[in-house]
Order: structure tokens, then sequence, then C-alpha cells
């Protein structure tokens, strides 16, 4: 920078800022759609791959398996999967799975003995395992949705 | 893809961090023992005292990359049961295996004659379980964390 340029305030302006403004909502408000649309996605994904890692018995832990997205602003929009008994956090955690491969004690609602072994087809961390394991898969989904 | 492999299961350098923090001792089959922390099970025989600790090896995550080696360094997966007689009890041990585990970062650790470089822990959750449904209720919480370590070449 020459002596003559020191101190000078430099000032300018645009032509057409109020377009580029307009034209940057607009492409805000998509990404922000688009967003939306892929957390969507990921969300039924994820939930379905949790879903085939749950023990079933009765089914009720694998039928209260819920995905619920949050649209927000300014791309903070969130996705929640969520299974909603009360047991589904103890069977989640329960990494030692006790009693695996024991056969079912008890009746059932139609007054049957229980079918089956404790654990039977799934295991503990279903939805930690079903995100964890899927990651590539995950980053794919999300990808192809928001190009 | 290449991942770095770790000769030792990562649990076990859990609980030589938790045993190194004073949090509990090496279980020694004695219903004595005070905090016993075990590793992958949580037996529950006479001979094993209600308060005790866990460490389980659970699902990990590899996405962290060394730039110098082009090698993946797995993020692994563990869990930190703990179990006490009552609420207070576990509630105050858990805060303490809480303040051990959070101060990992950059440390080295050996283990087993294998020097380790432990990179951070990185929790994700931390929450009571509460009562086990068996007559004496005792009371459980859990941790679960996400573990990054690297073998430091000797």
């Amino acid at each position: 920078m020459s002596s003559e340029e020191k101190g000078k305030v430099f000032q300018w302006s645009l032509m057409g800022e109020e377009d580029i403004k307009k034209l940057l909502k607009n492409y805000d408000e998509k990404l922000n759609h688009r967003l939306g649309t892929a957390l969507s996605r990921v969300g039924l994904y994820i939930k379905r791959e949790a879903q085939l890692r749950v023990p079933v018995d009765t089914g009720a832990l694998k039928n209260s398996a819920r995905t619920k997205v949050t649209r927000r602003k300014n791309l903070k929009s969130e996705v929640n999967i969520s299974f909603n008994t009360n047991y589904a956090v103890h069977v989640h955690e329960n990494i030692r799975q006790a009693w695996k491969g024991r056969p079912r004690r008890g009746i059932n609602k139609a007054q049957k003995r229980r079918r089956g072994t404790y654990w039977d087809n799934g295991g503990p961390k279903y939805l930690e395992r079903a995100y964890r394991e899927n990651i590539a898969e995950i980053k794919r989904i999300l990808r192809e949705a928001m190009e | 893809m290449t991942v770095q492999n770790i000769p030792d299961p990562p649990a076990n350098i859990v609980r030589q961090i938790l045993i190194d923090a004073s949090v509990g001792i090496f279980p020694t089959g004695s219903s004595s023992d005070s905090w016993p922390i075990y590793v992958s099970m949580m037996p529950d025989q006479p001979t094993v005292p209600d308060n005790t600790i866990a460490v389980f090896d659970t699902t990990g995550v590899v996405k962290d990359r060394a730039t110098k080696t082009g090698q993946y360094i797995e993020q692994f997966g563990i869990q930190i049961l703990i179990r006490a007689t009552d609420y207070p009890t576990a509630y105050s041990k858990f805060k303490v295996v809480l303040d051990a585990i959070d101060i990992i970062k950059y440390q080295n650790k050996v283990f087993n004659s294998t020097t380790y470089k432990l990179h951070n822990l990185q929790r994700s959750s931390a929450f009571s379980l509460g009562q086990e449904d068996d007559v004496r209720r005792r009371q459980e919480f859990s941790i679960n964390a996400l573990f990054s370590l690297t073998v430091v070449p000797s």
C-alpha cells in the first residue's frame, strides 16, 4: 500500500444488493427444507435399523419406536428417534443380558405359555448400534438428500 | 481402510484407569472387597459385594484418521455400570467415576507393557437405571462413552 492510500476510508456499494439478499434468503429456505427431508429419511432409517435389533417378546417395545423431526431455521433442525415404553432404557442398557437363551417363563395375554427364549433375535444397545454400525449409510442418505 | 489395532481390550484399560484413580480395586473374589471393578460381567454370587462397578465394551465408531500414518482410529464404545445398595451411595460413586474419566486427555498409560496415549473419553450419556427387580432393590447407574486411544511406538 502506497503512502497516499494510507488513512483512506474505502466506501463501496453493490448494485443489486437487495436481489442478492433475496436470493440468499431463498437459498437458505431451500437448504432448510432439504435438511428437514434429509433428517426425516435418516430418522426413519435409524428407526428401522433399531427395530431390527430390538429383542421381541410381545412386540410392544419394537412398536413403540417413534421418529420426530423438529424443523428450525438456520440449519438447526433435528431428528429424535425414541422408544416409548417404561422398560426401553432398561433393555437398552442391560448389556449383561442375564437369562439370555433361557426359555421365557409365564403366560402371555392369550393365556398361553410364552414362546422362545429371553433376548430372542435382539440385544441391548439396539438404538446406539443402529446408529454406530450404519454411519456410512447415514452419511450417504444425508448427502443424497442435500444434493 | 486400515484401522489401528489395540492389543488389549479397551474395557481392561478403562478398569486400570479407574483403579489408578482409586475409584475401586481389582476383584479378589472376597465379599469384603471395597468396590471391585469387573470387566465384561457383573457377577451376582454371595461372595460378590453389592457395591460393584463393571466395565463393558460396546460398539465403537471409526471416524478419526491419523495424518502421519493414514490409519483410521477407532473410538471404542464403553459402558460403566455402578451398582450399590442404596441411591446416595450409588450416586456418590457415580460422580467419583465421572470425575475420574473426565480428566483423561493426552495422558500416557502403561498397560500390559504397552504404552497407550489416551486421546479423550467422550461421554455420550450418564444416568440412573433405577432399582433392580431383585428383592435386594439395589440401585444402578450407567455411563456410556466413546474412548479414543493409540499405541505409542516403543
